[in-house]
Parts: structure tokens; sequence; C-alpha cells
């Protein structure tokens, strides 16, 4: 029995190792193929000769991607949007979590149902463009950090856990003299981390990878985001396969559109990656809010 | 006293707040305000020419806001619906221009025709043109472009060593290529013959070698507007790529490569023959050569249009960057509209037309022979070393020149490209396209040709696919022909209807 349990638990780990292989090559592939077009000469990448490592390696996609201002300019854009506009998403999800988690408020329910509606009714684009407009929000930073200030869902999973903090604590804490924002500010957050360190990783993803609200309420090339500079370097890429004029073909210089693309793409995962392992550690607590009742 | 100075200081204030809007030194006005969606890509700083125009000749102080392709159509249509258009839409399609126009959301530019001298002469010279940008309630909300430059496109193009190798002659018509590429695949097996980057619209490039077209188009020989699967030309296409693919001579993804992919068949000595840009011949062979420099004998070389027994005199696309395709709107809402208008006539004008075609003399363009000629610091074939992109640099040669010149500076293109170029001109026929001529229909003609082109354009681009595939029997063309003809016909009554008016609209504009 020993040796037919200790076989099962071999062969469960070869095909467990080999389908974690699988998935992680799957992954991992497309990543190292841009990293490699963006490295390699634009006749090898033209040519589709490059599969795994770089071919005629090449730093001209990089020399390219920094000496355009706009792709610097987006990147520094794309990094003040991000930290403002979570900063402001924390700061209001937490506040609102914080009174929606005290049974004390008045008119709790009211309140809690009105925010869940706006969970599956919106007003809808063009109200929406036209909201901005008239709130003079268009064309500005603001239209991009202040109508997504809460999103719903992050706000219920804060809510959540800030219910789990005992009563007690808190009463403890009044008794002490202290009030609210105190309770708030001392208290809750500081045992609310993990939870805020995991909505903070959703909302600064969200707010590095978006694109479109930028495509909508900003006009100046100078402010776009990093995401809208590469949408349309990958969309100009579509069009030239499709429509390129003969002048196009005429001053189509290295490196391809293609390698572009790919050194901008990697130059944008970087941040990512070097955020999350910091964060890692309170995400995998916070995602588990909730998973065990009782 | 220290209420005096307070008056007297607030007063001068007040006066100097007044006086202080800015003031155009000679016509006495306030500067002009001016917001411009563009389509393009450059930047957006006091050197774009267009500015510059505006700013120094007329006091227009342009903004101007500039989206690619998608970004541009997709904040239009948002823009539209929320009644939001900025002063200047460039470009605003001509159908949207039409619709929105009449509903009072654009200025009708033939009441100012008058204060548009340069305009007006461009739009009597090509009736056509202005017969097409009329809307429904006879007015133009729209301006045009003129492009006279002619550049070719969908030229053949071929790999000559291979047909070196095998002993062959160019060919000339579809059965001679049939038995180029024939001869081709036999030395060569590993080549997959025709190779395309067009996808569906392969039927459009081609459809030009038969005279016809996957939808409706005008057809010069009988003067009708007819729809393209209809006619004896697209039966004989699909007839001929079937044959091609069955013996291996067609691509497998012929419907379905990418640029990059076609590219690198091209590049991989799969792809023989294909239709593009002319001088693209060049560029895949400078990059052949990268890759391989030993190898000298990669030769893409461009051919004289291929014949068909549909369409036996030679004709080819010309790349006409249609009058009515691309046009201004202005916003009905602009303020100062006549003093907008007379700026962007200027740029009708020929000192206008040069500004934004070649940019100033000793600064952009130098004379050679009496032909212009750009700089050596501007990216173009002949100066291979340059660095600047004229077009997103200084918005030079960019999307908005209202007339591009043609034949008043040196070609830009390859040797090789000119000669053919001229070649074309002597010999073939230009393909005319649909775009050249708009035809107006009523909101009820719109209406039931958008219900029929809904139920027979899908069913003609797949059952075509299928057909040269080999996936559906090419015995049952005359079936699948059956199945179309009921709506096609309607389709072709409807445009039939409307290209009377056109007609009659444009006896009246003589």
């Amino acid at each position: 029995m020993m040796y037919k349990d200790k076989l099962i638990d071999k062969v469960f780990n070869v095909i467990n190792i080999s389908i974690m292989l699988l998935v992680i090559v799957v992954t991992l592939y497309p990543v190292i193929y841009l990293i490699s077009k963006s490295l390699s000469s634009v006749e090898y990448v033209k040519a589709g000769m490059v599969y795994l490592w770089p071919r005629g390696f090449s730093l001209s996609a990089y020399e390219e991607v920094f000496s355009n201002e706009l792709f610097l300019t987006s990147y520094r854009n794309t990094i003040v949007y991000t930290v403002l506009g979570t900063t402001i998403n924390l700061v209001m999800t937490t506040s609102m979590a914080y009174c929606l988690s005290r049974r004390n408020l008045v008119f709790r329910k009211s309140i809690t149902l009105l925010v869940v509606f706006t969970m599956f009714f919106g007003g809808g684009m063009i109200p929406n463009f036209l909201l901005i407009k008239w709130l003079k929000m268009y064309d500005t930073i603001w239209a991009l950090v202040i109508p997504g200030a809460i999103s719903t869902y992050n706000m219920i999973i804060v809510r959540t856990y800030m219910q789990g903090i005992p009563e007690e604590i808190v009463e403890s804490v009044r008794i002490d003299g202290a009030n609210d924002i105190q309770i708030f500010i001392k208290m809750i957050l500081p045992l609310s981390i993990p939870v805020i360190a995991t909505i903070g990783l959703f909302y600064a993803v969200g707010h590095w990878n978006s694109y479109f609200n930028a495509m909508l309420y900003l006009d100046e090339k100078k402010t776009y985001p990093l995401q809208l500079i590469l949408k349309e370097m990958i969309v100009e890429q579509d069009m030239q396969g499709m429509s390129s004029n003969a002048f196009d073909v005429v001053n189509e210089q290295p490196p391809s559109s293609e390698m572009l693309v790919s050194a901008s793409i990697v130059m944008s995962l970087i941040p990512v990656l070097i955020a999350y392992p910091f964060v890692q550690r309170f995400f995998i607590k916070g995602v588990m809010i909730g998973s065990v009742k009782g | 006293m220290l209420k005096r100075i307070m008056a007297v200081m607030l007063a001068v204030v007040i006066v100097l707040g007044v006086t202080g809007c800015k003031k155009d030194s000679t016509s006495g006005k306030d500067t002009l305000p001016i917001e411009m969606m563009l389509l393009g890509g450059g930047n957006e700083d006091e050197n774009y020419m267009l500015k510059k125009i505006f700013k120094d000749k007329f006091d227009i102080d342009l903004t101007i806001n500039q989206n690619i392709e998608s970004s541009h159509f997709e904040k239009l249509k948002l823009l539209i619906a929320s009644n939001e258009l900025p002063d200047i839409v460039s470009p605003l399609p001509i159908d949207d221009a039409k619709t929105i126009g009449v509903k009072g959301a654009l200025v009708p530019i033939d009441e100012y025709l008058d204060i548009m001298p340069n305009l007006q002469k461009y739009l009597k010279k090509d009736k056509v043109a202005y017969t097409s940008m009329l809307a429904s309630d006879s007015h133009i909300y729209g301006l045009p472009k003129f492009n006279e430059r002619q550049e070719y496109m969908n030229t053949p193009i071929i790999r000559a060593d291979m047909l070196k190798a095998v002993g062959m002659e160019n060919p000339t018509t579809m059965a001679e290529l049939k038995e180029v590429l024939k001869a081709i695949k036999k030395k060569f097996p590993d080549t997959v013959g025709i190779v395309s980057r067009s996808k569906e619209s392969a039927f459009n490039a081609y459809g030009i070698m038969y005279n016809t077209n996957s939808g409706m188009m005008y057809n010069k020989e009988t003067d009708k507007w007819e729809y393209g699967p209809l006619n004896k030309g697209y039966k004989e296409m699909i007839t001929d790529l079937n044959e091609l693919h069955s013996e291996g001579l067609l691509d497998e993804e012929f419907f379905t490569s990418s640029a990059e992919q076609w590219e690198e068949k091209l590049l991989n000595n799969k792809g023989v023959f294909t239709l593009d840009w002319p001088n693209r011949a060049q560029v895949e062979e400078d990059l052949y050569k990268k890759l391989h420099p030993k190898d000298k004998d990669f030769d893409l070389e461009l051919l004289m249009p291929i014949t068909t027994n549909s369409a036996p005199d030679m004709r080819i696309l010309w790349s006409e960057d249609v009058a009515s395709y691309s046009s201004f709107g202005i916003s009905s809402k602009t303020k100062d509209v006549e003093r907008l208008l007379k700026a962007i006539d200027y740029l009708y004008s020929d000192e206008g037309a040069e500004l934004l075609q070649w940019g100033k003399e000793g600064e952009h363009f130098v004379y050679e022979n009496g032909q212009k000629k750009y700089m050596e610091h501007i990216k173009v074939s002949y100066n291979p070393n340059a660095t600047v992109n004229i077009d997103t640099a200084e918005g030079i040669n960019s999307g908005h020149i209202m007339r591009v010149v043609k034949n008043d500076g040196i070609n830009i293109f390859p040797e090789e490209v000119q000669k053919m170029t001229v070649k074309y001109q002597e010999s073939a026929e230009s393909f005319v396209t649909n775009h050249k001529m708009k035809l107006n229909f009523t909101p009820e003609q719109q209406d039931r040709i958008r219900v029929l082109n809904n139920n027979i354009a899908t069913l003609v681009q797949e059952e075509s696919v299928k057909m040269v595939m080999n996936l559906t029997p090419i015995s049952k063309y005359d079936s699948f022909i059956k199945k179309i003809e009921k709506d096609a016909k309607e389709m072709e009554k409807i445009y039939a209807a409307a290209y009377k008016d056109f007609k009659k609209q444009l006896k009246e504009v003589d």
C-alpha cells in the first residue's frame, strides 16, 4: 500500500511538474520572443528567422525608442498617472470601506445598495464624455484619475476585510479616547495592509495598462500615457501592412516597426516586473480573504 | 489718499486688461483660436508648417490634436454623437460630412466660395469632384483634397532570377503567368507561387486584371455601376485562382497571410509573384542582400500589368488620393468662419500648396536642374543618411495638403520604379477606382443598400474564398450567383438611379 501510494505520488508529481513546465513555457515564451525580437537585426526579424535567441544582435530598436521624446514623455506620464491614480484610489476606497464596515453607520444598507447599483448600471460613454467636458476635466490628468477613483468591487473586498477585524478591538481603542479618524488611521489601516497591498496592485496595474480613457479624454500627445502610444504603434504596424503607401515604403528604415513595438513592450513590462515581488507576499495573503469561513 | 491711489491702480489694471488682448497689427482683429483634430503622428509644436502658415498669415492660433487612424475615427464618432466637434476635423469621410452636415453640424462651404477663389478654381476644374461633394440638400460640407501625384498600386512583382533560371520571358497574360509559375515550381519545388498580404481584398487587387471587383464598381467600358461578381471577369478570376491553387501555384495562406508572413515568404525564397507597391521590390531586395551577402542572384522585378480574357488591355490601379475621400470639415460652432475659410483657401493656392508639400526653399528644398529636391537632412530615397522625417517633424508632405502638385520635383523613388512608372503611364490604362465618383443616395436608398449588402457581401467573400481554395467545387459557381443575383440586381438599380441624378447634377454644375 505504502509502495503504491509512493508510485502514485511520483506519477502525480511527474504529471504535475510537466503540466507546470508547459504552463511556464507557454507563459514565458512570448516574453522571451519579444525580448529576442527587440534585440535582433531588422533583416532577421523581417525574414521570420528569430525564434528563441536574438539573431544579428542589435540595440537599434532600443536606441530608437529612447531617442523618441514622445516615448519618454509617455513613460513619465504613465508613472505619474499610476502613482497619483493609485493614491487617490486607495484613499477613497479604504475610507469608504471603513465607513461601510461600521455597523453603527446611519443608512448603511441604503448607501451600500447605492454603491452596488453602480456595479451594474453606468451612464454610458457619451454621457460620461459630456460630464467630463462640463466638469472641465477634459484634456487634464483628472479625467484619468477621478472618474474611476473607487472600484466598487475592490471597495467591497476591503469592506469585507475590515468587517472581519473584531469589534472589541475597535471598542477598546474608543474607550481609550480615540475618535473615528484616529481609529481608521492608527488601527484599521495598519491591520489592513495585506488587502490594501492587494487592491493597490490591482489599481496600479489597471492604471499602468489603461489607454481607453486617455484616448477619449486627452487631446495633447505630450499628455498621452505609454499604453496609448504603444497601441498607436501596434495599430500603425498593422496598418503599414495593409495600406502603406509608396512614400512610407521609401521611408522605411531599420529598425522595423515590429522591433520598435517589441522594445517598447519590453520597456513597459519592466516596472511591473520589478514591483510585483515586493507586493507578492501581501498579495497571496490578500487574495485569500474570505476563503476560510467560521 | 490711499483710496485714490488704489482707484488709479485699479483703473490702470482695467485699461491694461482691456487693451492687453492680442491684436492683429495689420487687420486690427483678435487672434483667432482654432482647434483642429488631425489624423497623423507628427509633433504639435510651433514648427508645424500648418500652424506657422495660419499664425503668420492669418493670425490664427491653431491647436492641433493628432491621432492615428483607429483613435481618430473612434474619437470622431464620439465627438459627432456628443455634438462636440472641434473647429476643424481632418479627415472627415465625405459620407459622414454629408450626413452630419445636413443636420447643421458643419459649415456649408459652397456659401463661402466667393471668398475662396483658389478652391473655386479647382472645383470648377474637377466637376466630378464637385458633384461628388454635394450632399442631399445640394450643399458642400467637406473641403476636398486634390492629389495630382501618380503612384501606382498593386503592381505585379516577380522573382526575375527564377524566371531566368527556367529560361522564360516576362509573362504578359494570365495564361503565360501560369506557365511561368509551373516551370518555376518544377525547378524550385519549395516555392509556393503567388503570395499575398491583401487577405480578402485580394479579390479587388487581382480584380483589376479582370476589370472586376468584389462589390459595387463603376465600369468605365459600359458607363454603368455594376456588382462585380455578376460580370464575366469575376468568374474568370475565381476560375484562374482556383486552377492556380489546384496546381500548387497559389499560396495556401493566400487569404490569411499578414504583412509580416508575406514578407517572410518573399525573403525565404517561397514567394514567386505578388502584387504590391512598386518600390517594395527594392526594399525586399536590400533586406535579402543583408541576410545573404554572398547570394547576388535574388532579383525582384516589376512587370507590366498582366492581361486576361475579360480585360485584354493592360490596366493598373492608380493611387489617386481622391478629392472626396479625405476632406476637411468645419464645425458650424466655429467663430469667424470667413477668416478660417480664407486661411484654408490659401492652402489651395500654388504658394500654400508648395509650402505644405515642399516647405521653404533653402530650408527644406533646393532647385536642381529646375526641379525641386529635398535637402540633405530630409529622409527620402536619395538622402540615405538623412535623419529628419519631414512629415512628422515639421508637418510637411503630410495628410493635410489640400493640393498635391505632380511632377514638380525630383522623383523620390528608385530608378527602376521611375522607369516602370513612365511605362505604366504610356501603356496601361488607369483602373478607375470607386472613390473618385461619390454618388449621392437618399437616406432610404442608403438604408436599402445597407440591407442588401448585409445579405450578400459576406456570402460573396466566403464563397469566393471557398471556391478558390477548392472547399466548394467551382462547378457550383452559377448556383452561387443565383443566390446573390436578386439582391445584387436591386443594388445595381439603386446605383443606376443615383448615377442618373449624379449625371444630371454634373450638367447643372456646367
